[in-house]
């Protein structure tokens, strides 16, 4: 009984129809490797160079008393206490706020709201308000809760900063949310209704645990985002010089950013140089303290899983 | 079309049981013939032949196996690979049972023989090849209203059966032959029988293959069946 | 098995030994039967919408109870749109809906007052792809029963759980890491081990076997066999040699041309659909010739 067979071609993978010279596509290999390290480098080099001028000017300010001054028009009495307050009530009263609904909008529109022309309209408007400057957003405020919620907010308060804030970072946490839950496979969703649950039941066991990396990460680039924001916080009323500490969310404020531009405005140069300096370098440090912290959150939920 | 070499394997092996058939069926034509024209020299030609069917049918039967493992048939292939091995048996034997009355004609050749006996044996012979030539038929077409057919063929060998066994028991007047010739005569008219019989097996088989069921139940509802087909 | 015997002896017995006489020979009791008997299903006249496009189309067929049902036909005939029908999870996806009936024991899981969600813990479903919770290999398993307000020893209710889903031995020491970290193999019977939990009456299986390696496939085909004393089971399978050797019953949909709805085109003893189907397209596929 005759087995199928099959004459194999004995043609190797240098055969006629092929070139036999490789040398060429190795070398743009090579060539495309070097331009994308290049590009990188740039990058690289120009954000050390920032760093290490910063720092060489800033650093040298730090110290205690720094910290713990108020503004003063004497360059070397003169401190950022009631602006890193300012800066950290604002970051508090951010998140406290945006995050909660953020990651709510983003549960409900992708997995309660149907696929209708209304929800694929708010989904494109999503995107464009990640968009849109942000001195339009302390337009925005201004108007509404600066002067028509004056009642409620007290008008230029720190409440009013945080809110505006929150419009503005509002985008970028829904979206990075939403972008966390569509990249749970549906199998995960099936096995959960597979064993009779309710869709809350199935969001709140599985799902946002899954999402909770992604949706931090989100989370985290928003805001550092909105800590670093000046014209939206000056717009809504930001004081540019402070000489008392913030002392409650309906209380007038003022916050970092301003602060380094105030200066930066001084003709003096230990003015626009030195302190813009240092101010500039605790700024950094907050940022990195606040990344530090949500990154060993977002490490925490992961390695739980 | 999927699993192309699987149904040229199963086509080249239902070829081998056909050329097998093809062959026993030569060998007893011979048989008759030399029945016919009582020339043991035609009969002669077919000895030591059932050594070869073994073998072939030996072949065949490996041939399944190694289909069988190999390709896992379900429904109509494994009814065929098992008609294939039912049908490849009932060849090999009536190969062998040729060749035995092959060895009758050549040893009792110059025997005295009964005319009447003689004619019914070589009406017998005639008969039955020609039931295995059919039943043969019937399996290479699938043709099996011809297999409803082909018991009422074998009725008539029976008949013939019982006539030669009255024959052999109830010589006629005036010598029935040589007793050697009468007694190899008894064998020769039982392994024609058989070789009928093997014939109506194999149409038998057919029909298995073409529906699944066995002859007895199967053409009644067969026949059923095709008259709900047409009305549909 | 024996592996004293030689190696001719032991050649003989395995091929004598019927598969399903061994399991039906227990030497111990199957651990952990209680839980609600088995009800059989009936379906009549379904049929099952994607938005406009209708995927099935009229399938009526009767799912004994305590046996198990196979269906098989060829990709995009419906069998995953069906089965998916039979535990109202097909209506999960936006725009999906289902017509006719289908009866678990006495109740339509269709009718009016019927909730879908209390529908599902008592038709369960294990799917293709393992797809085990990121969660503890307890968890897993004790999370569908916590929901569904179970109320007994959770403990226990995990190992029996786990014993009869044939994993147990090779977790039991591990209940605590994650169930992600287990073999696909092990997954899958992880999967099967929390569709238990919450005690069902029927066990749907779309291709459950077909992401693993042998093994793995056996080991499930063997859990099979002993979960249709307890349970009813659907399962949907490209295998054509496993729906022959697990199932009591075996249902083959076919589509006659693209872009119609599929149906059931036979239905039969699993003896009989594969030594002699009625249909030449069923026997077209279980040969085959196409699929």
């Amino acid at each position: 009984m005759t087995k199928g067979s099959t004459q194999a071609t004995q043609k190797g993978a240098q055969g006629p129809d092929f070139k036999t010279s490789t040398s060429v596509r190795y070398g743009l290999d090579r060539v495309f490797a070097a331009l994308v390290f290049v590009a990188t480098l740039i990058g690289l080099v120009v954000l050390a160079v920032l760093l290490v001028d910063v720092a060489k000017d800033g650093v040298p300010l730090l110290s205690w008393s720094f910290i713990t001054s108020f503004p003063s028009s004497i360059p070397t009495s003169a401190g950022i206490y009631p602006v890193l307050l300012g800066s950290l009530w604002l970051l508090a009263l951010t998140a406290l706020i945006s995050v909660p609904l953020g990651i709510g909008a983003a549960v409900y529109l992708e997995e309660y709201a149907t696929d209708t022309w209304l929800n694929r309209l708010v989904e494109v408007n999503i995107s464009n308000l990640a968009g849109v400057p942000s001195i339009i957003y302390g337009l925005l405020g201004l108007g509404i809760f600066v002067n028509l919620l004056r009642p409620i907010t007290g008008g230029p308060s720190l409440i009013s900063g945080a809110l505006t804030l929150s419009l503005l970072i509002l985008p970028v946490i829904i979206i990075a949310t939403r972008e966390a839950l569509r990249a749970i496979p549906d199998t995960v969703r099936e096995g959960g209704f597979a064993l009779g649950a309710t869709r809350w039941e199935v969001i709140g066991s599985h799902l946002l645990p899954m999402a909770l990396p992604g949706a931090l990460t989100g989370t985290i680039l928003a805001l550092s985002r909105a800590i670093g924001e000046t014209a939206p916080l000056i717009v809504v009323g930001a004081a540019t010089y402070l000489t008392f500490a913030p002392d409650g969310p309906l209380s007038r404020y003022s916050a970092l950013p301003i602060q380094i531009y105030y200066w930066v405005s001084q003709p003096q140069p230990e003015f626009q140089v030195g302190l813009a300096a240092a101010g500039i370098v605790v700024l950094m440090a907050v940022l990195i303290l606040t990344n530090s912290f949500a990154v060993w959150l977002r490490n925490r939920y992961q390695r739980r899983i | 079309m999927p699993r192309e070499t699987f149904q040229q394997e199963l086509d080249e092996l239902i070829g081998e049981v056909l050329d097998l058939g093809t062959e026993v069926e030569g060998s007893l034509e011979n048989t008759v013939k030399a029945m016919e024209t009582r020339d043991a020299r035609i009969a002669e030609k077919e000895l030591g032949v059932d050594i070869h069917y073994k073998a072939r049918g030996a072949e065949i039967e490996r041939d399944c196996m190694i289909l069988q493992a190999r390709q896992a048939p379900v429904a109509r292939d494994l009814r065929l690979l098992y008609t294939v091995q039912s049908v490849t048996n009932h060849l090999v034997r009536s190969g062998t049972l040729t060749e035995h009355i092959c060895h009758a004609i050549v040893d009792t050749a110059g025997c005295e023989r009964d005319e009447d006996l003689e004619a019914t044996l070589t009406e017998m012979a005639r008969t039955a090849r020609n039931i295995f030539g059919e039943g043969l038929d019937i399996f290479k077409n699938r043709d099996i209203e011809r297999a409803r057919n082909l018991q009422a063929k074998d009725d008539k060998v029976d008949l013939l059966y019982s006539e030669a066994l009255n024959l052999i028991a109830n010589p006629s007047d005036g010598g029935g032959g040589a007793p050697e010739w009468r007694m190899r005569a008894a064998l020769i008219v039982h392994y024609l029988e058989r070789i009928s019989d093997h014939g109506v097996d194999i149409g038998g088989s057919t029909v298995f293959l073409v529906t699944g069921e066995r002859i007895e139940d199967a053409m009644q509802q067969y026949l059923e069946r095709n008259i709900d087909q047409d009305e549909e | 098995m024996d592996y004293e015997k030689t190696g001719e002896e032991r050649r003989v017995s395995e091929i004598s030994r019927d598969h399903r006489d061994t399991r039906e020979r227990f030497e111990e009791p199957p651990s952990g039967t209680q839980g609600t008997p088995a009800s059989g299903m009936r379906v009549e006249n379904l049929s099952a919408y994607y938005g406009s496009f209708k995927a099935i189309t009229d399938v009526s067929l009767d799912i004994q109870a305590n046996k198990v049902t196979a269906i098989i036909g060829p990709s995009g005939c419906g069998k995953s749109t069906f089965i998916r029908c039979l535990n109202r999870l097909h209506e999960v996806v936006p725009g999906a809906r289902a017509e006719g009936s289908v009866m678990l024991g006495e109740q339509n899981i269709y009718g009016k007052n019927t909730d879908p969600v209390n529908i599902r813990r008592r038709i369960g479903m294990v799917f293709q792809k393992p797809n085990p919770f990121s969660k503890s290999v307890y968890e897993n398993v004790a999370w569908g029963a916590r929901i569904n307000g179970y109320r007994g020893d959770m403990d226990e209710l995990v190992e029996r759980s786990l014993r009869q889903a044939a994993l147990w031995d090779e977790v039991k020491d591990r209940l605590k890491e994650s169930g992600l970290g287990l073999s696909g193999g092990q997954q899958q019977r992880l999967c099967i081990a929390r569709t238990l939990a919450v005690e069902p009456e029927v066990i749907l299986m779309d291709e459950p076997a077909s992401a693993l390696d042998p093994v793995s496939t056996q080991k499930i085909e063997d859990t099979m066999d002993e979960l249709k004393q307890s349970y009813t089971v659907v399962i949907v399978t490209h295998n054509m040699q496993q729906a022959a050797r697990i199932s009591d019953y075996t249902g083959f949909f076919y589509i006659e041309n693209m872009g119609d709805p599929g149906r059931l085109w036979e239905f039969d003893d699993t003896e009989k659909m594969f030594s002699n189907p009625d249909r030449k397209e069923t026997e077209d596929y279980v040969t085959g010739r196409f699929g």
